[in-house]
C-alpha cells in the first residue's frame, strides 16, 4: 500500500488506480457501486469525464460504469504501481 | 395439471430479452401484475410436447434491489409477486464477456435454495473472434448446469433441452447438480454479527436452509432502506438483533460481504473465457483477481472452488499480463471504443446527440404529419359515407355513430403514427446502447432539475405530443422520478396547441406593430408561450421533487454496454406491443370520453330550433332556384341553427354558467364552450368557436371568417372582446391547462390508477386559472384593456 492516496474523483482520465477502502457510512449508491465491482482491491481505470465535467466513466471488472464525482469521492485509492 | 414455470433473470444488458424472444417466439405478451407498474413479459415454449411458461422480468445486478424494476425481478424469484406463479426453475442469463461481474449475481443466487441453471450469452461473439469458453469447468466450479445460449439462429436449442431435462419433461431426465451442497461464502466477522445475521435469516420464509445467506441479504438491504419500496420477502425478517449492532459494524460487514462476493466471482471466472491472443491469466477478470489477492490476505476461502487466483509474483509479470490483456480485447469492444471516441467526445459527442434528438423531434413533428392527415381524411370519408347510409329518420343515431363513435375511433388511431415513431426511435436508442450514452452526456443538466438523465427524451418529445412522450417515460426506472416526469410533460407546449396560437395571433396580434421595429409581435408571442411552457414544466418538476414526490436526485449508476445492432424483429415487436397497448387501454378511454363529449354538446335538444331550421331550409328551397347563392343561404341557416343547438346543449349551459367565473380571466361563455369542447383535443377549440359563432365547422387552416367574427365580437359594454390582453390570457390558459383527454387516458394507463391523471388535471387547471387571472387582472391594473 503505497502513498500518496487520493480519491476516485481526483485522478485524471487515462490512469489506472486501485481502490483501498470506502470512506464514511455506506449508502445505497455506494453499496450498488460496490456490487458493480468498485470494491477494495479492484483496479479501476478512469476512462473519461463527461463534457460538462461530471459524471465520470470508469472501467472496472471488464465493465464500463458511469458515476458522479460526488459518489466517486467515497472511494479512497492507492495508486497502482 | 401444474404449470411448468421458468423464470429468466440476469444482469441488465446480458441479452436476456433476446434469449427470451428466441425461446418463446411470437407468443410473448407484455403485462403488469396487480398494482405494479413495472412490466414483465410472459411467453410459452413447447419442449418435447410439453408447454413451458417463461417469465421475463427486468434485469438486476444484485438480489438487493435498488429500483422498482429490480424489486420486481427479485420478488418474482421468490414467488413473492401477487398473481405470479412461483418458478420451478430459474435460468440465470450470464454475459460471458462480463463474466466476473455477472457471476457476482450468480453467487448470491447460488447461496439460496433455488433451482438454477446458467445460460451463457455472447459466446458466439467470443468464439467468432477466435476465443474459447470453457463451459465444463465453469459448470463444475458453480455446481450447476451451464449451457451456451448465443444469439444465433439455433442458439437457444441447448438451453431448451436443458430446461426440459431439469423439469423432468424429457425421457433421459438425469441427475441435476442442484443436489450439490453449497455454503455461503466465508466472511470474517465477530460472533455477535454472525448471530444477528442468522437470527434475521431465520425469519425469511423462502430461505429455508439458507438462513445465513438470507440474513446477509437483509443486512445489505438495511443499507438500502429508507428510499425504496420494501421487498416483502425480506421484510418478514426479524431485524431486531441486526439493528442492535452499530452502524459501523453493519457497514463493515456489508462492505466485506460484497468484496468477498466479487473475489469469489473473479475466481470462478478465472480462465473460463480465453480470447485469441491471451494467456491463461488474462481474462476480463484478471485485473480484479490479481488486485484482490494482493490486498487481501488469507481471509478468503470459497467453498466450491479450489482454483485460487494466481497472483503474479513480480511487478514484471503483472506488467506482462497487463500488456497481453490490453491486446486481448474483443472485436466488439474495440468497435464500441471507436464509436465512443466520437459519441462521447467533448465537442462532437454533444453535437451528435443534438443531431439524433433533432431527428427524433423532426420525425414526431413532421414525418408523422402525412400519416395523421391520411387518417383524418379516411375518418372524414368514413363519416360522410356512414352518414349517407344511416336512415334519415334517425338523425340522432346517425350523429352518434358519426360524431361520437367514428370521431372517437379517429381520435384514437390518429396517435398511432407518433407512438410508432417514438418507440421505433426508443427501441433503436435503447437496444443499440446509445440511450445510456445520452444519459451520461446529459446527467449534469438534468441533475440540476433533480430529474434523471433519461427524463430528457420524454420532455423533448412533449413538444410534439404528450401522448407518446408519456409512454416514453417507461425508460426511467425510478417510480417517483417517472411520476414527476409524467406529471409535468403535458405542460410542454405540444403541436396541438399551435392551431390555437395561430388563431389568436392572427386574430389579435397581426396588426400589432413589430417590437423594436423588427420583431413580429406574433413571433414574440410564440416564443413567450414556449418559454412559459418550458419554465412551467421544469419549475413544477423541481417543486414536485421537493414536496409531493420528495426523493433525492436520482443516483447515477450507469453501465455503458457495448454497442449492438438492434434486431429488426425485436424493434418491430417493441413498437407493435406499445401501439397495441395504447389502442387497447388508452383507446377505450378516449373513445368513451369522445362519446360523452358528443352527448354533452348534443343534449338536451332544442326541437323548436330544429323545426324552424327545417322550415326555413324548405322555404328557401321552394322559393329560389338552385344556385350558389341559395346554397350559401341554406348553409347560413344551418350554421345559425347549429350555434343555437350548441348553446342549448349541456355544454352551452355550462359555458353560460361558467361565464361569471371566466369573466375575471377575460373570457366569455363562447370561450367557455370552446374550452370544454377542446378537452377532446386542443385544436378542437378552433372548430368549436366556429360553431358558436354560427360559421359551421371551421377549417383549422383557413380561419379568415372566424377571425373576422371574433374581431367584431363585443363585450356587454360595447368594447371589443378580443383585446391583446384577453388573447394573452387565453394563450396562457392553453399553455398551462390540461385540455387533453388522450393525455389523461395515457397517464391512467401508465400509472395504473385514476389518482394521478385526476391530480394532474386538478393542478394544471388551477395553475392555468391562476396564471390567466394574473395576466388579465395584472394587465388591467397596469392600464391595458
Amino acid at each position: 500500500m503505497g502513498l500518496p492516496s487520493s480519491h476516485l474523483d481526483h485522478p485524471r482520465a487515462g490512469c489506472t488506480v486501485v481502490i483501498d477502502h470506502v470512506e464514511g457510512a455506506l449508502d445505497a449508491t455506494t453499496i450498488r457501486l460496490m456490487e458493480m465491482g468498485l470494491v477494495p482491491g479492484a483496479a479501476v481505470t478512469i476512462t473519461r469525464v463527461a463534457p460538462l465535467g461530471d459524471p465520470l466513466e470508469v472501467a472496472v471488472c471488464g465493465t464500463r460504469l458511469c458515476l458522479r464525482k460526488a459518489d466517486a469521492h467515497r472511494f479512497v485509492l492507492v495508486r497502482a504501481a | 395439471m401444474k404449470r411448468n414455470v421458468v423464470l429468466l433473470v440476469g444482469n441488465p444488458n446480458s441479452g436476456k430479452t433476446t434469449l427470451f424472444n428466441a425461446l418463446t417466439g411470437l407468443s410473448a405478451k407484455t403485462g403488469n401484475y396487480a398494482g405494479i407498474t413495472v412490466e414483465h413479459r410472459e411467453g410459452r415454449a413447447t419442449i418435447d410436447g410439453h408447454a413451458v411458461d417463461l417469465l421475463d422480468v427486468p434485469g438486476t445486478y444484485s438480489l438487493v434491489p435498488r429500483s422498482d424494476d429490480e424489486a420486481v425481478a427479485v420478488r418474482a424469484l421468490f414467488g413473492d409477486l401477487p398473481g405470479a406463479p412461483t418458478p420451478k426453475l430459474v435460468v440465470v442469463v450470464v454475459d460471458v464477456t462480463q463474466l466476473a461481474r455477472n457471476l457476482y449475481f450468480v453467487g448470491q443466487l447460488r447461496e439460496l435454495p433455488l433451482p438454477i441453471v446458467v445460460a451463457l450469452t455472447m459466446t458466439d461473439v467470443v468464439e467468432s473472434d477466435g476465443g474459447t469458453v470453457d463451459i465444463a469447468v465453469l459448470s463444475a466450479r458453480l455446481g450447476v448446469p451451464v449451457v451456451r445460449a448465443p444469439a444465433t439462429k439455433y442458439g437457444a436449442l441447448e438451453l431448451k433441452a436443458l430446461i426440459g431435462r431439469e423439469l423432468g419433461l424429457t425421457e433421459n431426465a438425469g441427475t441435476t447438480s442442484q443436489a450439490l451442497p453449497f455454503n455461503p461464502i466465508a466472511v470474517e466477522s465477530s460472533a455477535d454479527v454472525d448471530a444477528a445475521i442468522v437470527a434475521a435469516g431465520a425469519g425469511v420464509s423462502w430461505a429455508r436452509g439458507a438462513t445465513v445467506a438470507a440474513g446477509r441479504l437483509v443486512l445489505l438491504r438495511i443499507a438500502h432502506s429508507g428510499e425504496r419500496p420494501p421487498l416483502p420477502a425480506l421484510d418478514k425478517a426479524d431485524t431486531s438483533a441486526l439493528l442492535k449492532l452499530t452502524k459501523n459494524q453493519r457497514d463493515e460487514f456489508s462492505a466485506r460481504l460484497v468484496q468477498a462476493g466479487h473475489r469469489r466471482a473473479a475466481s470462478w471466472a478465472d480462465g473460463i473465457c480465453r480470447y485469441a491472443t491471451t494467456t491463461a491469466s488474462t481474462t476480463t477478470a484478471a485485473s480484479t483477481t490479481t488486485a484482490a489477492s494482493t490486498t487481501t490476505a488469507a481471509s478468503t476461502t470459497t467453498t466450491t472452488t479450489t482454483a485460487s487466483p494466481a497472483a503474479p509474483t513480480t511487478a514484471k509479470a503483472a506488467k506482462a499480463a497487463k500488456a497481453a490483456q490490453a491486446k486481448a480485447v474483443l472485436k466488439s469492444v474495440r468497435f464500441t471504443q471507436k464509436v465512443d471516441a466520437f459519441a462521447l467526445h467533448p465537442v462532437l459527442g454533444p453535437l451528435l446527440m443534438i443531431g439524433i434528438f433533432l431527428l427524433l423531434f423532426q420525425a414526431l413533428f413532421s414525418w408523422a404529419e402525412p400519416l395523421m392527415s391520411a387518417i383524418e381524411f379516411v375518418v372524414g370519408e368514413a363519416k360522410a359515407a356512414v352518414a349517407t347510409v344511416m336512415p334519415q329518420s334517425l338523425p340522432l343515431l346517425s350523429s352518434l355513430v358519426t360524431e361520437g363513435v367514428i370521431t372517437g375511433v379517429g381520435n384514437v388511431i390518429v396517435f398511432v403514427p407518433q407512438i410508432a415513431i417514438m418507440f421505433l426511435f426508443l427501441a433503436f436508442l435503447e437496444d443499440s446502447g446509445y440511450l445510456a450514452r445520452a444519459a451520461f452526456l446529459l446527467d449534469r443538466v438534468m441533475q440540476k432539475v433533480g430529474l434523471h438523465g433519461r427524463a430528457f427524451v420524454p420532455l423533448l418529445s412533449g413538444f410534439a405530443c404528450a401522448v407518446p412522450a408519456i409512454m416514453a417515460t417507461r425508460t426511467i426506472e425510478n417510480e417517483k422520478d417517472r411520476l414527476v416526469t409524467i406529471l409535468v410533460t403535458p405542460l410542454i407546449s405540444c403541436s396541438a396547441r399551435l392551431p390555437v396560437y395561430a388563431l389568436m395571433i392572427a386574430t389579435i396580434f397581426s396588426t400589432t406593430p413589430p417590437l423594436f421595429g423588427f420583431l413580429e409581435a406574433g413571433a414574440v408571442v410564440v416564443i413567450a408561450m414556449y418559454s412559459l411552457s418550458l419554465g412551467a414544466a421544469l419549475g413544477m418538476a423541481a417543486l414536485f421533487k421537493r414536496t409531493l414526490l420528495k426523493s433525492p436526485t436520482p443516483p447515477l449508476v450507469l453501465e455503458l454496454p457495448a454497442y449492438r445492432w438492434p434486431k429488426p424483429a425485436q424493434v418491430a415487436r417493441a413498437v407493435g406491443s406499445r401501439v397495441m397497448m395504447f389502442l387497447r387501454d388508452a383507446g377505450t378511454v378516449i373513445l368513451a370520453i369522445t362519446i360523452v363529449l358528443w352527448a354533452v354538446l348534443t343534449f338536451p335538444i332544442d326541437h323548436d330550433v330544429k323545426v324552424k331550421r327545417d322550415a326555413d331550409v324548405a322555404a328557401i328551397e321552394a322559393t329560389e332556384v338552385a344556385s350558389a347563392d341559395r346554397d350559401e343561404k341554406i348553409a347560413a341557416v344551418k350554421n345559425l341553427a347549429q350555434e343555437q343547438l350548441v348553446e342549448h346543449s349541456a355544454a352551452g349551459r355550462v359555458g353560460h354558467l361558467m361565464a361569471p367565473v371566466l369573466a375575471p380571466l377575460g373570457f366569455d361563455w363562447k370561450i367557455g364552450i370552446g374550452i370544454l369542447a377542446s378537452f377532446a383535443a386542443r385544436e378542437v377549440f378552433v372548430s368549436t368557436l366556429g360553431i358558436v359563432y354560427g360559421l359551421g365547422e371551421v377549417d383549422e387552416d383557413d380561419t379568415t371568417s372566424l377571425r373576422e367574427a371574433m374581431r367584431k365580437d363585443k363585450k356587454a359594454d360595447g368594447t371589443p372582446l378580443y383585446t391583446p390582453l384577453t388573447g394573452l390570457s387565453l394563450l396562457v390558459f392553453f399553455v398551462l391547462a390540461m385540455q387533453c383527454m388522450s393525455t389523461l387516458a395515457v397517464v391512467k394507463r401508465e400509472t395504473r390508477s385514476w389518482k394521478w391523471p385526476l391530480f394532474q388535471f386538478g393542478y394544471m387547471t388551477v395553475l392555468a386559472v391562476l396564471a390567466s387571472l394574473l395576466v388579465y387582472q395584472g394587465g388591467r391594473l397596469l392600464g391595458f384593456v
